[in-house]
């Protein structure tokens, strides 16, 4: 009889996980801020010595004090809850969408034959090419916005689900069937479950393009919105407006994928894949 | 044969691919609790006929009753385990051997008894990444028996592990298949494990339309994994294969 204690695990995970790293962790988060935190120094003093116009590349600390101003006042979060909304309606009806007919064009080549061609034509399209047509049959209110949102999630996430359902492994399909699984079942408890780190993928890229439409749409018809202020600080002559807004984009861009990330590692603790930053204690 | 007759009658008359004939006029019968090793080189049909026993391979021409039923689909009455564990690494280990029903909440003492049964209680919790190649196919064999099946089919269970694991393995097989009454076909190339773990040995060859032969393996269990007997029906395999020889 075999024992079983626990050594095999102990054995696997190593003595010390810093050891199967090649970047030492703790390091690597304060080397990548040395760059950017150099930068903006030296444009600081830059602008302030006069060798920068003030009005094209406004100095970061007047940028902080805008981004402040706004917040302040409240029209920042008018904003941004204006731009939320619509990346989040917009994002959640595409990636509904795309796994909905990814699932079902990964399941039946038929309806693969039949709609795929399509999808691809449509995929082909650049997405600004839809902005006057929606506009045109939507109006300029939150529809033709949403719309667009979707139109940009939807593809990555249709084909990521589908390419997940035909990568599955065969062997795991053939295990179902020797279980007495039907269609469905093994769609729900194999095909599904299998294509999540692929559907995954699709997602955060989807939404890495709504905030890209997000912008898009707002720029061209908006009243609220970090779009709209992108316009209006240009209008008004703002440049510190306008780097306001980007760097509340970048912030929000970075948050919302950080949110997906987490989602996705707690959806995934299954995996097995290679991982440099592994620690002790994921196992089990 | 046993007096409640055979659980196992197949008769493939032809089994192709494409034109590549794997089967011709294949018979296999299989009486109640017999363990029957199906040997034989790569590419002689063995794991075929196994898939053809389980229902999951119906393009073929002939018959198959297990139980006295005509086999049209995979049967609750027949667990299967492959070379490969084939465990869903999304689930637990307890979900994995409750596999056959969603979810496993009900199935928790069964599944409790099987893990003990397979030398791994404590493990349920336990996702499949955390486990070696042998614990992973202890794992796939408790799935295997969580339906109780009459029938257990193997397609070279113990083909991809080490040989100390394999040993254990092939005990723990013996041991859990006897407790229960199941009745065994086991796919193998190796002609040590067809003397250690079968009654009958069917030996096949790689081309079709050979007849297979059947030598039976009449040792007393449990067995020795040495000695003269053992060696004497293991080069009778090997004769029967065609390469007890070397020039």
């Amino acid at each position: 009889m075999q024992h079983f204690t626990a050594r095999p695990l102990t054995h696997e995970l190593g003595e010390d996980p810093a050891a199967w790293t090649t970047e030492p962790q703790r390091v690597s988060v304060p080397v990548g801020v040395w760059f950017p935190l150099a930068v903006v120094l030296l444009l600081e003093a830059a602008v302030r010595a006069g060798w920068i116009p003030a009005h094209l590349l406004p100095a970061p600390t007047t940028v902080l004090s805008t981004l402040y101003d706004l917040a302040a006042s409240g029209a920042l979060w008018q904003h941004v809850a204006a731009s939320g909304t619509r990346i989040a309606t917009g994002f959640a009806i595409g990636a509904v969408a795309g796994v909905v007919l990814g699932l079902a064009t990964g399941l039946r080549r038929s309806l693969e034959a039949a709609f795929d061609p399509t999808f691809q034509a449509l995929r082909a399209i650049p997405s600004l090419a839809w902005v006057p047509l929606l506009l045109l049959w939507l109006g300029i209110d939150e529809a033709p916005k949403i719309v667009l949102i979707a139109i940009g999630a939807l593809f990555p996430v249709y084909l990521s689900v589908q390419s997940g359902v035909r990568n599955v492994d065969r062997k795991l399909v053939e295990l179902a069937q020797a279980f007495g699984l039907g269609q469905p079942a093994i769609a729900w408890r194999v095909l599904l479950p299998a294509s999540l780190p692929s559907l995954f993928t699709g997602l955060r890229q989807a939404l890495s393009l709504s905030w890209m439409f997000l912008v898009a749409a707002e720029l061209i018809a908006a009243t609220r919105g970090i779009g709209y202020l992108l316009t209006d600080g240009r209008e008004t002559g703002r440049a510190d407006v306008v780097l306001a807004a980007i760097v509340v984009l970048a912030v929000l861009g970075k948050l919302s994928d950080g949110v997906l990330k987490f989602v996705e590692a707690r959806a995934l603790r299954w995996r097995d894949a290679f991982d440099p930053g592994a620690g002790s204690g994921q196992r089990t | 044969m046993s007096p409640v007759g055979p659980v196992i009658e197949a008769t493939i008359r032809g089994k192709s691919y494409g034109a590549r004939a794997v089967l011709e006029n294949f018979k296999l019968t299989v009486a109640p609790g017999e363990i029957v090793a199906l040997l034989g080189p790569s590419g002689c049909g063995k794991s075929t006929a196994l898939r053809i026993v389980a229902g999951l391979d119906r393009d073929f021409d002939g018959e198959v009753r297990v139980l006295g039923q005509r086999v049209r689909e995979p049967s609750s009455a027949v667990g299967v385990m492959f070379q490969e564990p084939r465990l869903l690494p999304w689930l637990s280990v307890a979900r994995n051997v409750a596999f056959a029903v969603d979810g496993v909440e009900g199935a928790m003492p069964r599944v409790e008894a099987l893990l003990e049964e397979v030398g791994l209680a404590g493990w349920g919790n336990a996702l499949p990444r955390a486990l070696s190649g042998g614990m992973e196919q202890r794992v796939a064999l408790a799935r295997a028996l969580f339906r109780e099946p009459a029938i257990l089919l193997l397609d070279e269970p113990f083909g991809a592990v080490d040989a100390l694991t394999r040993a254990r393995l092939q005990s723990l097989l013996l041991r859990v298949t006897a407790r229960h009454g199941t009745t065994v076909v086991l796919v193998t190339h190796d002609t040590r494990e067809a003397v250690l773990l079968a009654d009958r040995v069917v030996v096949m060859s790689a081309e079709a339309a050979r007849r297979s032969v059947e030598i039976p393996v009449p040792l007393p269990r449990p067995r020795e994994r040495l000695g003269a007997e053992p060696t004497v029906l293991e080069t009778r395999l090997l004769d029967a294969l065609g390469i007890a020889h070397t020039d």
